[in-house]
């Protein structure tokens, strides 16, 4: 490919970024709401939020987890979040001991309460740690999160929300899940009472 | 009989051709994906009726037929261990790995027993306390919620010397797989029915938005496939993409959840190699790691090395992405029949090559 070729390339494909993320953005507006508003509700209780995810993914719930407890909007509160990928203490002891798939779960059994949120992201919605990790979330009575790819995999059935990109480009589900993490936390505390400043 | 011969009725289905025939206004490629259902258009001829307006190509749906040479080998060399009773459904047993096959195992004294459910392996290994009993657990959706209550019941009662070779794969990954290759010369898939009876329709939508094409799920009869084929003709026709069922009776969208939810808590989704296409990220499942004890590559973890070699002359593996029909296969019906396979579709009973050999296309390749 010449270089003509190559920057009609990056033109495309931002071009596909762009219309994947508005076209989830307009069909699922009303789920963003609703899982806003549920992750709202669940902050107003004294809620603490915890992030999965692997890989990509995991730089995903390293992000949001950093979003929530070290706002970039000096009046916003902080609150309390944690990546469960974070820790490769943790990862390699319940990996290397028990099994890679209850990397997420060990811990949630050990740190998750009754009304914490739990939040996994899975570009193809069947990552077992993932998955294990939302059933012990809701096995301890927390608010159960999915941002998920493809048909969502077997995260639908484990999540009491989820958000499912319709692509199999992993690209476009991470581009989009990026853009969905920022404006849940935007929508949470602007619901919480904060102003809209963003 | 009753919901049987109003399926197999000839004049419904010459009827059905010639609506398939008057629709069509191009040739079409469809592809059955299941092996039953290859096994039904090569045994009632309907490829051969439906003349130019379709050409139906077979797909990987034989689980038998994509079961990889390793576990193939893997199993023979479980088998051959004194204290192991090794139990599979039948067709197994016949399926060539490098150095011959299960029946041939046992010819030489290794216990392998064949048994129609995978619940009969609980009473034997209850039975021989003092062996360790294996049972290869192979197929695809449709076999994983009877292997799935085999290995909750063996953890429930306790039955320790009971474990499961899993060698369980996916269709939707293995479609979209087809769908990517650059060769690829599907244009709408009759999907596989009792896949969709066990988990529904909802994996497939996904598929069919990405890669506009009809995937219409139907039955194993000859008029269930003939529906099916005019209904993907027509959204064909029309350029619409979408998933329909045509098998009503045995399928809802949402599929069984009961079963869902068993094969979830038991199985893990994992890679796996498939016979003759390679390997296809998420396409397995594996026991879980609450059931890891019944995991038999665990229980039987050795450092051998398993070190297979296919037949060269084999072409199962562009017979099952619809690339090469059997009797394109140079060695079809020559050294390769169903007494002497070299590759799996000719010994599965769901195998396209099988299918060709039971239904007489012997004369298309001479």
């Amino acid at each position: 490919m010449n270089d003509r070729e190559l920057e009609a390339a990056v033109v495309r494909k931002v071009g596909e970024s762009r219309a994947a993320a508005e076209e989830f953005f307009a069909k699922r507006g009303a789920e963003v709401v609703a899982m806003a508003r549920a992750m709202a509700s669940a902050f107003d209780n004294g809620a603490r939020l915890f992030v999965m995810g692997n890989g990509g993914s995991a730089c995903d719930a390293l992000h949001m987890a950093v979003e929530f407890s070290h706002p970039i909007v000096e009046k916003r509160p902080a609150l309390p979040a944690t990546a469960l990928c974070a820790d490769p203490i943790m990862i390699t002891a319940i990996g290397n001991d028990l099994d890679f798939s209850m990397v997420f779960a060990r811990q949630i059994e050990r740190e998750g309460r009754a009304g914490d949120i739990a939040v996994g992201i899975s570009t193809s919605g069947q990552s077992a740690n993932v998955l294990r990790g939302l059933r012990a979330a809701r096995d301890a009575g927390m608010l159960t999160i999915g941002l998920a790819g493809r048909d969502g995999g077997r995260m639908v059935d484990a999540c009491d929300h989820i958000l499912i990109v319709p692509s199999f480009s992993i690209h476009r589900i991470q581009e989009t899940h990026e853009q969905l993490l920022h404006i849940l936390w935007d929508l949470i505390h602007v619901i919480r009472g904060e102003e809209d400043v963003l | 009989m009753k919901y049987l011969d109003e399926y197999r009725d000839g004049d419904a289905a010459r009827a059905l051709i010639a609506a398939i025939e008057r629709t069509a206004s191009k040739p079409w490629v469809i592809m059955e994906v299941c092996g039953g259902q290859t096994h039904a258009i090569v045994k009632y001829g309907l490829d051969r009726l439906l003349g130019d307006s379709v050409e139906l190509v077979h797909g990987p749906g034989c689980p038998v037929c994509v079961t990889p040479l390793e576990m193939i080998d893997r199993a023979h060399h479980i088998a051959s261990q004194p204290d192991v009773v090794f139990c599979s459904f039948g067709d197994m047993l016949r399926v060539p790995g490098s150095d011959g096959d299960l029946l041939g195992l046992k010819a030489t004294g290794a216990d392998v027993r064949v048994v129609y459910s995978p619940l009969d392996t609980l009473a034997i290994a209850q039975a021989n306390p003092d062996k360790r009993v294996v049972f290869f657990a192979i197929g695809f959706e449709t076999t994983a919620p009877a292997n799935a209550m085999a290995v909750s019941l063996a953890a429930k009662r306790g039955v320790r010397n009971l474990s499961f070779l899993v060698s369980h794969v996916l269709v939707p990954p293995v479609m979209s797989s087809i769908l990517q290759a650059p060769d690829n010369r599907v244009q709408a898939f009759l999907g596989p029915g009792h896949v969709c009876a066990v988990m529904g329709i909802r994996e497939y939508e996904p598929l069919a938005e990405r890669y506009r094409v009809p995937i219409v799920v139907t039955g194993f009869e000859p008029i269930d496939l003939l529906e099916g084929i005019l209904r993907s003709v027509q959204r064909l026709e029309q350029d619409q993409p979408g998933v329909e069922i045509r098998y009503g009776r045995a399928v809802r969208q949402c599929g069984n959840p009961a079963s869902q939810a068993l094969i979830g808590d038991v199985f893990d989704v994992c890679d796996r190699k498939w016979r003759g296409v390679g390997t296809i990220p998420k396409s397995g499942l594996k026991l879980s790691y609450p059931y890891a004890a019944f995991d038999a590559e665990r229980v039987f973890d050795d450092s051998t090395a398993i070190v297979t070699e296919e037949p060269d002359v084999c072409i199962s593996g562009l017979v099952l992405r619809g690339l090469k029909k059997p009797n394109q296969c140079p060695a079809f019906g020559t050294r390769c029949t169903p007494d002497t396979p070299l590759g799996a579709t000719m010994v599965s009973g769901e195998g396209a090559c099988a299918a060709y050999m039971a239904y007489g296309r012997m004369e298309m390749a001479q």
